[in-house]
């Protein structure tokens, strides 16, 4: 890959530790967006460039302008940090996790279960529609698990085995077949804990 | 008034439909949008500024944004116009016209025709 070489070209590096320095005083997560957004465009703007050419390297950052000066204007159009978050609720929104992506997590995880396959589905559909996620995300969210947990549950619930023991003779007759306890059991474990990793995983991409 | 800040001046409040023209047909990610901008002589001077703008037009949801795998390198950053976007343009344009025709009306008076 091409973009950790272009952060570590040395004049590319300071310019982003002075804008993450100087952007302390943005809400963390403009913060993150501002720092993610230069260097979304240092990684076009310096392709082709050869990072040992620190004329065309400090001319690409000179067009950028001064990090103190995009902080500056960042902090123009909002209101400071410490405000944000009490007196404006509503520019909360459309950045991070949203409803729409707590829902979707919930309903991919246990809608299925609520409102049998339907909630699953609900899911489904929060998950395609929302902007936070990419499409491997998504692709992601729909087969781990299809079903959420009705599938793993019902497993769980209704082991295709049933055994019964004889009260008489102390014999043990079983039905169905069944899977050996050594593989069964772990099985069943990622069964469980595979939508819940898929869940936590969302999550952190939607709060990026 | 000096003359760039004059510039400045007048580009503050209308860069902002620049962006929002610039997404009118179709979705761009930010480089896209900091070159198109750039490549009009006096709408931008330092391009990095643009980000924080793009950052406020998305919290006012005029703007959405999602994330595209690219060819080269990590997701991109798309920005496409919202229904309020589209709105905030018609209105600004609107606004503009009559805005431009009102100052030429004035800066045209006593000059020969």
């Amino acid at each position: 890959m091409t973009m950790p070489d272009t952060h570590r070209q040395p004049l590319v590096a300071d310019y982003l530790s002075r804008l993450d320095a100087a952007a302390y005083q943005l809400p963390a997560d403009q913060r993150a967006e501002l720092v993610d957004g230069i260097r979304e465009h240092l990684d076009s703007a310096l392709t082709g460039v050869d990072p040992a050419d620190d004329v065309q390297v400090r001319a690409v950052l000179d067009r950028l302008g001064a990090p103190e000066e995009i902080v500056a204007a960042a902090l123009e159009g909002a209101p400071p940090a410490w405000s944000t978050a009490s007196s404006a609720p509503a520019a909360q929104t459309g950045s991070g996790v949203g409803v729409r992506e707590i829902f979707a997590v919930i309903l991919l995880l246990i809608g299925g279960i609520i409102l049998p396959v339907i909630g699953w589905f609900i899911g489904l559909v929060l998950l395609w529609s929302s902007d936070r996620w990419t499409n491997r995300d998504k692709i992601i969210g729909t087969f781990v698990w299809p079903g959420g947990y009705l599938l793993p549950v019902s497993l769980g619930l209704f082991p295709a085995q049933v055994c019964t023991s004889d009260s008489v003779t102390g014999a043990e007759s079983c039905s169905g077949w069944g899977m050996p306890a050594w593989l069964g059991v772990p099985a069943l474990v990622v069964l469980f804990l595979a939508p819940l990793a898929v869940a936590g995983y969302l999550i952190t991409r939607a709060r990026r | 008034m000096e003359p760039r800040g004059l510039a400045t001046q007048l580009r503050r409040g209308t860069v902002e439909y620049c962006v929002l023209a610039l997404l009118r047909d179709q979705e761009r990610y930010g480089f896209e949008l900091v070159h198109e901008l750039s490549a009009i002589d006096g709408m931008v001077t330092s391009e990095g500024t643009i980000y924080p703008l793009l950052s406020r037009l998305r919290r006012e949801e005029l703007v959405s944004t999602s994330w595209r795998e690219s060819d080269s390198g990590p997701p991109r950053r798309y920005y496409r116009l919202t229904r309020n976007g589209q709105r905030a343009l018609d209105e600004f344009s609107d606004e503009w016209a009559r805005f431009r025709d009102a100052v030429d009306h004035f800066l045209s008076i006593g000059r020969p025709r």
